[in-house]
C-alpha cells in the first residue's frame, strides 16, 4: 500500500520509518491554546494605529509639561512692561508680548496651567460624586433609585451656563470656585451613565453567583461592580476634562473665571477681542490651544473606548 | 455514475482578522449530489459555516476565497461569476436558510410581500403580480402553514418561531432552487417543532427535489436526514461518506468519539461518554500535521508532523487518518481502520 | 428507591407557584402548583422545551427568586423564611453552575479570586498559605492546573470556562447542586467533557443535584429520576430509565417520539409520530389540562378540569386524566 502514488497537488509521501508510526506521549493536561489579552498593550496598538490618537498623546504631553515648566520661563507673565507692548514674535518671545508687553507665550504656558488644572480637578470632583450617586442609585434601586434620579434629572434640566454665571459672580472669585461650580453642574450626566451601566452589571449572572455564594451589598459593588464600570467611567473622564476646560474658557472669556491679570485661555481671548482686526493673532493663539487640547481630549475619550470594549476572544 | 450537482475542489478560505489570518477552511473537495441530503457535521468554527457560504457567494472581506479553490456547479465555476451572474444564481439556483428566522426576516414587510419579493427577483417569465401571489400562496400552503392568505398579510414577530421557520423555508423554496443550503435550521426550535421542521424539509425535498446542505452538530438531526455525511474539523474534512458509513463503520477517530460523546435515549447503560479532551487548535495557527492530534488519544509521532494523506475505505467513504497506514499502531482503537490511498 | 423515602429528603419543593404580574394581561405563571423532591445523593432532572418554567423552578430552589405561593424545602427548612444566618449558611450548602459560562464569570477577575470568593465569604481557609492550597485542589479537581489560576477568565474557552464556574460552586463544599443547562452553550465534544466531570464529581462528593436542560437524552444520562415540564406544570416524574420504557402522559410520549436519535437505521425504523401545533402562549394557557390543546386523547374533562400530579404506579407520577381510574 505505501507504494501507491498519491494524487497530484499534494506534497510528496514523506519518507516514514516505523519509528513514526509510534504512538506519542501525552503531555499532562493539555487544555488547548489559552489566548491572553492585555489592556495596555491593547491602548497601545490602538494608539499606534491612530495617527489622530498619536498627535493627541503627543500635544497633550506637551501641554501638560509645558505647564509644569511655565514657572522656568525668564519673564514673569504679570509685570507689565509698557515699552514692549505689541511686540511680533521673535526669539525672546515666541508669540509676541500683549498690550502690555507681557511675554504672550510666557502668558499661554500659565494659561495652560489653569486649563488643565481646572478641567482635571473638576474632572475627578465630577466623577466621584456620579459615580458614587450612579452606583448606588442603580445597585439599591427603588424609592432611592427614584430619588436619586429625579434629583439628577434636576440638574440635567437646568440653564447651568447661566446659573454658572450667576454663582460665579456670587462667589469670591477663584480657581476652587470655579472647580465647584464646574463640577456641580456636570455630575449629573456621569451618575447616569454609572447608573445604567450598575444596573445592566447587577443584573448579570456574576453578580448572581457571587450572591449565592453568600457575598453582601458591600462585597459584590466593590469586588464586581466597580472594576466593572471602570471602563465607561474613564471614558466619561476623558471627555469631562474637555468639557471643563471648554466651560472654564468661556467663563473666563465672560471675565468670571480667574481674576485679573492672572492668565487663562478664556481671559486672554478677552483681552485679544479689542485688538481682534489688527492683531487676529492675540485671539489665535490662544483660541487653537483650546481648540487642540479639547479635541485632544475627546480623540483620547473615543480610543480609550474602543480599546476598553470588550472584545471576546473564544 | 451521474454528474454531481455541485464540485468543491481544494477550496480555502480565509479570514484576515486583527489576531492574523484565520484559516476557516483549509483545502477541501468534495462533492454534492442531486436531490440528495448532505450533512456538514462539525463543531464552531471548524468551517462548516464558511463553507456553505462560499457556495452561496456570502464570502466577504475580511473574508477571501484563496487562489486555486473551485465551486463547479453543474460545471461551471461560480467562483469567476460577475456580480450579475451572483444575483441571477443566488436565490434562484440556491437559497440558504438560517438558524433565527426573526434576523433573516425583515421585520417591517409583511411575510407574503418578503415571499413575493424573492419570486419578483428572478421573474424570467414576467408573470403578473396576481399569479406570483398565488404561487406564494401555494408555497407557503406547502410550508404546512394553514390559512396562507391571511398569513401572508402578517408580520414576523405576529407569528411563533415554528411558523417563522416554515415562513424562511417558503422564502428559499419559492424559486425552486435545486440546491438548499439549511445552516443550523433547528437549533433554535424545541424538540417537537424541530421534529416539524425537519419532516416539512423532507417533504419539500420529495416533491421539488431540490439538494439539500444540512449544516448542524446534531447528530440526531443527521442520523434522521443525511443521505451523505462530511465530517469537518478544524477546517478540513476528516471524514466522508453515506450516512450508514459514518454512523456504524466510522474510521477517523475524531468522528468515532463524536458519535460516543453524547448519550443516546436508547442507550440503557450509564457508561461515562467518550470525552474529547483539549480544545479546537488556534485557526490563526494551525498545527502542522494532523488537526487532531492534540487531542487524539491514538496520536503517533507521525501525525504531529504530516497531514494524513486522504485514503479511500469504499465507495465514497474517504477519511484522513495516518491510522490506516498499515504501519500505524493501532492497539486499543476502537473501531476498524485500514483503507486504501486516494490515487 | 423506596426504602430511603421515609428519610427527610434534600431538597422538597411543595405545590410551588411563581407567577409575574403583566400589566392588562392578568399575570404569566411560569411556575404553577409544581412539586417535587430529591433524595440525598440523588440527581434530579427536569426537562422541557423553552418557556416551560424549569428555570424559574430551579432558581426559586435557590432563593434567587421568591414564589408566590408554595414551599421550597432545604432539609427541612424552609429557604424563603429563613433568618440571616440561616440563609448564610444555605449559601454554603446549596450552589448552582449557571447556563452561559461567558456571562456568569467577572471578566476583570482572576480565576484564582473567582475560585476563591466562596472561601473568603464563608471563612473557610485559615490564612493564606491555606487559600492557596485549596484553590489550586479545587482547579486540579475540574482539570484545570495552577498555571491557569492567575490568568484572566477572557483568555479562556467557553469549556473552561464552566470548569471554574463548577471550581467556584464547589469551592465552599455544597451538598446540593443546581445546574441550570449547563452544557447548552457548549461544544459537543466539550460537553462530553462537562457531563463526566459532572457526574464524577457527583459521586465523589455524594452531591445531590437538580440538572436542567431542553435535551432529553443528556438528562436521562445524568439523572437517576426525571420531571417533565409542560407549560409551568409537572406532567410526569419517574425513574429515568423506567420513563424512556413507559412514558405515560401523552407529552412525555410525544417528546420522546421526537427527540432524534443519533442512529439512521433506528431513526427509519422508528414510527413517527409528530406532534402537531405549538406551544401556546404561558399568558392565554388552555382551561384545564396545559396540554389539552394538542393531546391526541384529549376527552371533554381535560379540557375544563386541571388534572394533578398522582402515582399511577410504584415512583412513577402522572398528571393525565388518561391514568385516573
Amino acid at each position: 500500500m505505501e507504494n501507491k502514488s498519491i494524487s497530484a497537488g499534494r506534497p510528496a509521501a514523506p519518507a516514514l520509518t516505523e519509528l513514526d508510526f509510534q504512538r506519542i506521549e501525552k503531555k499532562e493536561k493539555d487544555l488547548g491554546t489559552v489566548y491572553r489579552r492585555s489592556v495596555w498593550k491593547e491602548l497601545l496598538k490602538e494608539i499606534g494605529g491612530n495617527p489622530m490618537a498619536i498627535f493627541a498623546c503627543i500635544f497633550l504631553l506637551t501641554m501638560i509639561i509645558g505647564a509644569l515648566i511655565a514657572p522656568f520661563s525668564p519673564y514673569d507673565p504679570n509685570a507689565i512692561d509698557l515699552p514692549n507692548k505689541f511686540q511680533p514674535p521673535s526669539a525672546q518671545h515666541w508669540f509676541g508680548t500683549d498690550e502690555f508687553g507681557r511675554s504672550y507665550f510666557t502668558r499661554a504656558l500659565y494659561g495652560g496651567r489653569v486649563s488643565l488644572t481646572v478641567g482635571f480637578s473638576a474632572m475627578l470632583v465630577t466623577i466621584c460624586i456620579g459615580a458614587v450617586i450612579g452606583i448606588f442609585s442603580g445597585y439599591i434601586g427603588g424609592k432611592l433609585d427614584m430619588l436619586l434620579m429625579r434629583f439628577t434629572d434636576i440638574f440635567l434640566a437646568l440653564p447651568s451656563m447661566l446659573l454658572m454665571i450667576v454663582l460665579n459672580t456670587m462667589l469670591k472669585p477663584g480657581m476652587t470656585t470655579l472647580i465647584m461650580v464646574l463640577s456641580l453642574f456636570s455630575w449629573a450626566s456621569v451618575a447616569r451613565v454609572t447608573r445604567a451601566e450598575t444596573m445592566s452589571l447587577k443584573a448579570r449572572d456574576f453578580v448572581a453567583a457571587s450572591r449565592n455564594l453568600g457575598a453582601g451589598s458591600l462585597r459584590v459593588a466593590v469586588h464586581h461592580i466597580l472594576p466593572n464600570i471602570m471602563g465607561p467611567v474613564i471614558v466619561a473622564a476623558s471627555l469631562g476634562v474637555a468639557s471643563a476646560i471648554l466651560t472654564e474658557s468661556s467663563l473666563s472669556f465672560l471675565g468670571l473665571g480667574i481674576s485679573i491679570p492672572h492668565a487663562s485661555w478664556g481671559s486672554m481671548l478677552q483681552a485679544a477681542q479689542a485688538s481682534i482686526l489688527d492683531r487676529p493673532m492675540m485671539a489665535v493663539y490662544p483660541g487653537a490651544l483650546v481648540l487642540l487640547t479639547v479635541l485632544s481630549f475627546n480623540i483620547l475619550g473615543d480610543v480609550l473606548r474602543s480599546a476598553l470594549e470588550p472584545k471576546i476572544v473564544k | 455514475m451521474e454528474t454531481p450537482l455541485v464540485e468543491v475542489k481544494n477550496l480555502s478560505v480565509s479570514y484576515f482578522t486583527y489576531a492574523g489570518e484565520v484559516h476557516s477552511v483549509r483545502d477541501i473537495s468534495f462533492t454534492l449530489s442531486q436531490g440528495k441530503t448532505t450533512a456538514l457535521v462539525g463543531e464552531s468554527g471548524c468551517g462548516k459555516t464558511v463553507a456553505s457560504k462560499s457556495l452561496m457567494g456570502l464570502i466577504e472581506r475580511p473574508g477571501k476565497i484563496k487562489e486555486g479553490s473551485q465551486i463547479l456547479y453543474n460545471g461551471r465555476n461560480v467562483l469567476e461569476f460577475s456580480k450579475r451572474e451572483w444575483s441571477a444564481f443566488r436565490g434562484k439556483e440556491c437559497s440558504m436558510i438560517f438558524q433565527d428566522a426573526l434576523v433573516s426576516l425583515n421585520p417591517t414587510v409583511p411575510v407574503g410581500k418578503q415571499i413575493i419579493e424573492n419570486l419578483k427577483n428572478h421573474n424570467e417569465e414576467n408573470l403578473p403580480l396576481g399569479q406570483l401571489r398565488r404561487r406564494a400562496a401555494e408555497m407557503i400552503d406547502m410550508a404546512g402553514i394553514p390559512d396562507a392568505e391571511s398569513c401572508m398579510a402578517k408580520y414576523p414577530h405576529e407569528l411563533s418561531g415554528g411558523q417563522r421557520q416554515r415562513i424562511m423555508i417558503a422564502t428559499a423554496m419559492i424559486t425552486k432552487p435545486a440546491l438548499l443550503i439549511a445552516d443550523e435550521p433547528t437549533t433554535a426550535l424545541d424538540v417537537t417543532i424541530q421534529a416539524q421542521i425537519l419532516e416539512l424539509m423532507k417533504d419539500l425535498q420529495k416533491r421539488l427535489g431540490m439538494a439539500i446542505v444540512m449544516i448542524t452538530h446534531d447528530l440526531g438531526v443527521v442520523a434522521d436526514m443525511a443521505d451523505d455525511i462530511i465530517v469537518m474539523y478544524a477546517g478540513k474534512i476528516v471524514e466522508r461518506g453515506s450516512g450508514d458509513d459514518i454512523f456504524y463503520d466510522p474510521r477517523h477517530p475524531y468522528t468515532w468519539a463524536l458519535m460516543n460523546s453524547t448519550p443516546r435515549l436508547d442507550w440503557d447503560s450509564k457508561k461515562p461518554l467518550a470525552a474529547i479532551e483539549g480544545t479546537i487548535p488556534d485557526a490563526v495557527h494551525p498545527p502542522a500535521g494532523c488537526a487532531f492530534c492534540s487531542r487524539c488519544p491514538y496520536a503517533m509521532a507521525v501525525c504531529a508532523a504530516h497531514d494524513p494523506p486522504n485514503v479511500t475505505v469504499a465507495g465514497g467513504h474517504q477519511t484522513a487518518c495516518w491510522l490506516t497506514d498499515p504501519r500505524a499502531d493501532v492497539t486499543g482503537v476502537p473501531f476498524q481502520t485500514g483503507g486504501a490511498l486516494h490515487g | 428507591m423506596a426504602n430511603i423515602s421515609d428519610q427527610t429528603p434534600v431538597l422538597e419543593v411543595k405545590n410551588l407557584c411563581k407567577h409575574y404580574p403583566v400589566k392588562h394581561k392578568g399575570s404569566l405563571k411560569a411556575v404553577d402548583d409544581v412539586s417535587f423532591f430529591i433524595q440525598k445523593g440523588e440527581t434530579f432532572g427536569i426537562v422541557g422545551e423553552s418557556g416551560c418554567g424549569k428555570t424559574t423552578c430551579g432558581k426559586t430552589c435557590m432563593g434567587m427568586l421568591k414564589p408566590t405561593a408554595g414551599q421550597v424545602l432545604f432539609n427541612g427548612k424552609d429557604v424563603h423564611a429563613m433568618s440571616k444566618a440561616e440563609r448564610f449558611d444555605f449559601t454554603s450548602r446549596a450552589q448552582m453552575i449557571f447556563q452561559d459560562p461567558y456571562a456568569s464569570l467577572d471578566p476583570h477577575q482572576k480565576v484564582y479570586d473567582i475560585v476563591a470568593e466562596g472561601l473568603r465569604i464563608h471563612k473557610m481557609a485559615k490564612g493564606r498559605r491555606e487559600e492557596e492550597r485549596m484553590v489550586l485542589e479545587l482547579l486540579d479537581m475540574v482539570g484545570l492546573n495552577a498555571e491557569h489560576a492567575m490568568r484572566n477568565v477572557h483568555e479562556f474557552s467557553g469549556g473552561q470556562r464552566q470548569r471554574i464556574g463548577i471550581a467556584r460552586a464547589l469551592a465552599v463544599n455544597p451538598e446540593f447542586l443546581f445546574c441550570d443547562e449547563p452544557i447548552s452553550a457548549l461544544d459537543v465534544s466539550i460537553q462530553a467533557q462537562i457531563v463526566n466531570l459532572l457526574v464524577r464529581l457527583q459521586k465523589d462528593r455524594q452531591l445531590t443535584m437538580l440538572f436542567i436542560a431542553h435535551d432529553l437524552s443528556m438528562v436521562k444520562h445524568i439523572s437517576d429520576r426525571i420531571g417533565i415540564m409542560y407549560l409551568g406544570k409537572m406532567a410526569e416524574t419517574a425513574g429515568a430509565d423506567e420513563l424512556y420504557r413507559r412514558p405515560l402522559h401523552p407529552y412525555a410520549q410525544a417528546l420522546l417520539a421526537a427527540a432524534p436519535i443519533a442512529d439512521p437505521k433506528a431513526s427509519r425504523e422508528r414510527k413517527k409520530s409528530i406532534l402537531a401545533g405549538e406551544v401556546p402562549s404561558p399568558l392565554n394557557p388552555p382551561p384545564g389540562c396545559r396540554f389539552s390543546s394538542r393531546c391526541q386523547h384529549r376527552t371533554d374533562r381535560c379540557g375544563q378540569e386541571q388534572p394533578v400530579l398522582r402515582e399511577a404506579e410504584p415512583g412513577h407520577f402522572v398528571a393525565c386524566w388518561l391514568y385516573d381510574k
